[in-house]
């Protein structure tokens, strides 16, 4: 066997035999319907915040792009890749933000391992949330910075660590989440802008899960904690909340046009889609003019969280978009989730690879788009599913 | 000040504490291959070790150790020069 056929043959994908990473979502005309292994289902696992994906104004954006612009840049943003849609989209998020600059990406990933990448080198210092996505580990390896996890949500120990790099603190950048995306748990955000001040560190936010969802006008955690002038760089995406794909990075404090030419997910992509930008730019103007699918999003995700603790589940610890259902055993969170899917309800399926604890995850994302009966036939799979196992 | 042995064994504790019942553990064996160690049970470990030692462990060096004795030389050199 040569090295490729040794490494296929070592790996193994959770649950291969049940093929749960390999199933084709096919949405049937609404963000929150669709068929999936040959059942109609309401999707309850897409990340599709505020349901935005069949917005008109969305669909009208993208389509009179593509007949314009053509179906592709193939081009890097550094070269014939910036359209005028690109352009405007992050003239739209700075002023959105109120941000000196933005940077926008081919994805959400890209944005962080390029941001990282860019910021960090060997004489860097990384502290990164224990619970952090694989695209801000992989920004920190890229980077080749010394790095360092702290324990999930705990100012004290990131304090702790701080304190133990001496004046080498002045030269590390904190990087935390939003909300986390398996748990939907939010960082206690002005006590880790206290302690990155106080050792004169500086601090990336992903809000990632959080753009759109949380703040007053949707800008996302640091908008609601009131430490927007203490963070220094917000990296995002488009493909939850905006309904489509990409990413962006944006500073009030700094101009990170500069970084145009070292993030080198940036400089070697091709750039999005003008189709995609388009769409990007009229998700942002819904998300600025129309508060209520906030809103109705929280409104969403109290009464699944609710009903879901009532049916004595065992939850992330707080009221969120995500609501992820713990299951110990990997047969019985499969088992779970075949009988969800066979009662109508699609939810992601986490295996202990991707799971923040020793335990499975059924991830129940909601959507501004579940109407009440759809919120109904979510919760009535999640009780049938009790009462089967009891 | 401790050794390097008194690491190994504070550390051969520790293992047998995550892994399952009925596993050898010995100071060369794999953490993940033979001992069966998840990624969490690691980060796990790390956690205790940097709580107990006053340390930060850099993940940067957590490919180079394969067994106890790997990481009690980790632990040594981070305690040595905290």
């Amino acid at each position: 066997m040569n090295l490729v056929e040794r490494r296929i043959a070592a790996e193994r994908l959770p649950w291969g035999e049940a093929n749960v990473l390999g199933i084709t979502v096919e949405v049937d005309g609404t963000p929150t319907r669709g068929i999936v292994n040959g059942r109609a289902v309401v999707l309850a696992g897409t990340n599709n915040y505020l349901g935005l994906t069949f917005h008109p104004d969305c669909v009208r954006a993208s389509a009179e792009a593509v007949a314009r612009y053509g179906t592709g840049t193939t081009g890097s943003r550094l070269a014939s890749g910036t359209y005028p849609d690109h352009a405007a989209l992050e003239r739209e998020l700075a002023e959105f933000y109120g941000a000196r600059s933005a940077m926008v990406f081919t994805t959400g990933y890209q944005a962080n391992v390029g941001i990282i990448s860019a910021l960090a080198d060997r004489d860097t210092v990384l502290l990164l949330d224990a619970q952090s996505h694989a695209s801000i580990y992989d920004g920190a390896s890229l980077s080749g910075a010394t790095t360092y996890r702290f324990k999930h949500n705990d100012a004290a120990d990131l304090d702790k660590k701080l304190k133990r790099l001496g004046a080498a603190a002045g030269n590390a950048l904190v990087i935390v989440e939003g909300i986390y995306s398996m748990l939907g748990d939010t960082a206690p955000l002005a006590e880790i802008c206290a302690v990155v001040t106080r050792h004169g560190a500086a601090l990336l936010v992903d809000e990632a899960h959080s753009f759109g969802v949380l703040g007053a006008t949707g800008r996302g955690l640091a908008e609601q904690a009131g430490v927007e002038d203490q963070v220094d760089v917000i990296v995002g995406t488009f493909s939850k909340s905006l309904g489509c794909v990409g990413g962006y990075a944006v500073s009030r404090r700094h101009d990170l046009a500069m970084l145009r030419g070292v993030a080198r997910s940036y400089a070697f992509s091709a750039s999005s889609s003008p189709s995609v930008m388009a769409s990007a730019r009229a998700a942002l103007n819904v998300i600025r003019r129309d508060p209520s699918l906030r809103q109705r999003l929280m409104n969403n995700a109290r009464v699944v969280y609710g009903a879901l603790q009532q049916l004595g589940y065992e939850l992330g610890p707080e009221i969120s978009p995500i609501v992820g259902v713990h299951v110990r055993d990997p047969d019985a969170a499969l088992s779970a989730w075949q009988f969800l899917l066979d009662r109508g309800v699609y939810v992601n399926l986490v295996p202990l690879q991707g799971s923040p604890g020793p335990f499975c995850l059924l991830r129940v994302s909601m959507s501004a788009a579940h109407t009440e009966d759809q919120l109904d036939t979510i919760v009535e799979a999640f009780r049938a599913l009790r009462d089967s196992a009891s | 000040m401790k050794h390097r042995q008194d690491y190994a064994a504070r550390l051969k504790e520790l293992v047998n504490q995550l892994a399952e019942d009925g596993t050898v553990v010995d100071e060369d064996s794999d953490l993940v291959d033979d001992v069966g160690l998840s990624s969490i049970d690691i980060m796990e470990l790390i956690e205790q070790l940097e709580d107990e030692y006053d340390i930060s462990f850099p993940l940067n060096d957590l490919a180079e150790i394969r067994t106890i004795v790997d990481m009690a030389k980790e632990l040594e050199r981070l305690v040595a020069t905290r």
